[in-house]
């Protein structure tokens, strides 16, 4: 069995969770239909507040990334992530989208919360899994998800976070 | 950017994103966190469409670095090879017209 015999990677907690939250990194309401379509919008965000330069790059690498599997976990969450070789650092952003979008999550249901997740090639040891781990753990939390529909800034992502439930 | 330099970015990407889930501890663990990362076979079918748009000769150089080195396209700043630390020339300026390599590792060189 792989999880049993896996290292345990190192877990974050909920206020480091935060740091990664910004007011550039918070798109309140996503226009978007489609998974490719907000996978595309959420990166030219990211080039617009100049997080990226090469969006095309990170762009396909995302996009390769869904072959393996969807990154829609259920729920109205999806966690579009990967790491890309023209990414400076590890980036968080936030967008919710208030009408749903065809995302192909695994249970077909429409996402409304999307964190999509960047990192350098060159940080094995960085906090990329744990921050993925974590957001994926936090959202499990129906009070978390019904609180981040509801907020109306980064002040109010970040205490949403915070007061999930950790294991 | 140089279309070319994209590709063979775009390829390391894959090529380390293979890497990263045939190896058992991080797929393990990405399974572990609630992803399905199993059909790696998936990315290797866009690896080879992805070298269609590779030059011959630019591929054969990869491998070869690729072989020998963790990346193959490694990030400049200020002129600095930021893998082996070695100033480049400022002759070597980026233009779209070519793909730089580094003077002393050979490796190509994406200007940041």
């Amino acid at each position: 069995m792989h999880s049993a015999e896996a290292k345990a990677y190192p877990s974050m907690t909920n206020k480091e969770l935060l740091a990664y939250l910004h007011p550039d990194l918070f798109i309140p309401d996503l226009k978007a239909r489609t998974k490719i379509d907000a996978i595309q919008k959420m990166v030219a965000h990211l080039v617009e507040k100049k997080y990226l330069r090469d969006g095309r790059i990170v762009l396909e690498a995302l996009k390769t990334r869904e072959k393996l599997g969807s990154t829609g976990i259920g729920k109205g969450v999806a966690v579009p992530h990967s790491r890309s070789t023209v990414t400076g650092a590890l980036t968080l952003l936030f967008a919710r989208s208030i009408e749903g979008i065809d995302y192909d999550a695994i249970d077909q249901k429409p996402v409304h919360l999307l964190f999509m997740i960047l990192a350098p090639h060159q940080d094995k040891n960085s906090e990329y899994l744990p921050l993925l781990g974590k957001l994926v753990e936090v959202t499990r939390d129906a009070t978390v998800r019904r609180r981040l529909l509801k907020v109306g800034d980064v002040a109010e992502v970040a205490e949403a976070l915070e007061k999930g439930k950790s294991k | 950017m140089n279309a070319q330099l994209e590709a063979l970015i775009m390829l390391q990407d894959i090529d380390l994103m293979i890497q990263e889930m045939t190896d058992q501890d991080t797929a393990s663990q990405m399974s572990r966190i609630g992803f399905d990362v199993n059909a790696v076979d998936n990315l290797r079918e866009a690896r080879e469409e992805l070298i269609r748009k590779v030059d011959a000769d630019l591929f054969v150089v990869y491998q070869r670095l690729m072989q020998r080195y963790p990346r193959a396209i490694v990030p400049v700043r200020n002129q600095v090879c930021l893998a082996c630390f070695v100033k480049q020339p400022t002759k070597d300026l980026p233009t779209d017209q070519t793909v730089r390599t580094c003077q002393r590792c050979n490796r190509f060189l994406y200007y940041i």
